[in-house]
């Protein structure tokens, strides 16, 4: 039917382009987990569903809020079987790895991308959206459903670890 | 403005954020304050660390395959996932796949690596030209708005004839062009202007195929292939209208 047809071809024209941009938050997020398509491709379904929705204003913004959302609902099923952890919510009596120890570690087998893949996910988030997809404060705040204070000193948090991470590696070459 | 008062700027400079105000007021700092300028030239180094040597991660064929057949055949119903994101079953055979695919990651990861680092590379000289082009006497070396006067210009000085459109009817005047130097070649450079704003377009003959977006500073870039014609626009014109500028240019 000629609406459902429009409809399709609009979403076509104003959406897909977005889909490298979107497949690369996700991956990020997951840190390169298997079920990556298929949040895109889920991500991509509700977006069609509430396309009816989008004023047109930023659709690659509101594209990645979508897939955002998607990854979040991913990792809370993941939550039962594996470690993820918020740099917020972490404590020294927890258990869990020291995200310090664990940059350190992975410092040792010395890569940039495996140093932002150990960055606790609140802080890599935002890194990945501000450097890889060079998304503006306000942008990232609108995705990330946080103040634009936070995104800054979440950028200048995994920054400074970065560096740390990088300095250490750059050390022991 | 002291160092105090600078240093919790840097990024926000460094991140295109600050408005001409601020960012003079910072750049006077440096003028005077060497530990300011390292530190800032930390933070560069880092982002273009991160910018090279870390990739854009592409969406794979099959996955773009189906979300875009799904659409064309106007059948919602098959926008939806292989299999649901729930169930024991799905993550014991997720954990299998992972292997599997960690395995020709690995291998096709040195490739990709160095065929993303050449794009951010290409990228950053899309944008040093643009610079260097208005900053210096050299914006066009041929002053035309007439296509037939502009192409011609280029024989004899590219080993290929670019393709050279008007798009004064759809508000974006040609002015001119000039020779570039750009991904190790020599390239044509052609320069459009709407309203107060110049745009580049670079373009050269190349098989690569690309169709980046990229913004730095206030400057919006986009990539585009066609027909093994590489396109780059530039311009501080808004991205909207500048991928308005690149979807006519290349109908």
């Amino acid at each position: 039917m000629a609406t459902e047809n429009h409809k399709a071809s609009l979403f076509e024209r104003m959406i897909v382009p977005h889909l490298d941009a979107s497949y690369n938050l996700a991956r990020w997020f997951t840190r390169g987990g298997p079920d990556t398509e298929d949040i895109v491709q889920e991500a991509y379904l509700r977006a069609y569903r509430y396309f009816d929705t989008f004023i047109g204003e930023n659709a690659r913004a509101w594209i990645l809020t979508i897939v955002r959302n998607t990854c979040l609902t991913w990792h809370s099923r993941q939550k039962e079987d594996s470690v993820m952890f918020d740099e917020s919510t972490h404590s020294a009596n927890s258990g869990l790895v020291d995200p310090e120890q664990e940059m350190l570690r992975n410092a040792r087998i010395g890569s940039l991308q495996v140093c932002i893949e150990s960055l606790p996910n609140d802080l890599r988030e935002v890194l990945v959206m501000r450097e890889i997809e060079e998304l503006s404060y306000k942008e990232i705040a609108s995705v990330a459903l946080i103040p634009i204070g936070t995104v800054m000193s979440r950028l200048s948090r995994s920054r400074k670890r970065l560096q740390a991470c990088m300095a250490i590696t750059d050390g022991k070459t | 403005m002291t160092c105090l008062s600078t240093q919790p700027m840097l990024e926000s400079l460094l991140d295109g954020e600050l408005d001409p105000n601020q960012r003079a007021r910072i750049l006077e700092h440096f003028e005077t304050c060497p530990s300011c300028i390292s530190e800032y030239q930390l933070l560069e180094q880092l982002s273009a660390d991160i910018r090279s040597q870390v990739f854009h991660f592409r969406a794979p064929d099959s996955l773009r395959r189906k979300i875009v057949g799904s659409l064309r055949s106007s059948n919602d119903a098959a926008l939806k996932p292989a299999r649901p994101l729930t169930g024991m079953a799905t993550r014991w055979l997720a954990a299998a796949a992972c292997v599997v695919i960690a395995l020709s990651l690995s291998a096709n990861l040195a490739l990709l690596r160095s065929r993303q680092t050449q794009s951010q590379l290409v990228a950053d000289e899309v944008f040093s030209g643009h610079m260097r082009s208005l900053l210096g006497p050299h914006l066009m070396d041929i002053s035309s708005s007439d296509r037939h006067t502009v192409k011609p210009f280029f024989a004899g000085k590219l080993d290929f004839s670019p393709n050279v459109k008007d798009l004064a009817s759809q508000g974006f005047p040609l002015e001119g062009g000039r020779v570039d130097y750009l991904a190790g070649r020599p390239v044509a450079a052609l320069v459009f202007r709407r309203d107060k704003h110049v745009i580049n377009l670079f373009t050269w003959p190349s098989s690569s195929q690309g169709a980046a977006e990229i913004t730095r500073q206030g400057y919006h870039s986009v990539e585009r292939t066609k027909e093994g014609m590489k396109y780059w626009a530039i311009s501080d014109l808004n991205l909207n209208e500048l991928k308005q500028f690149m979807d006519r240019y290349l109908t």
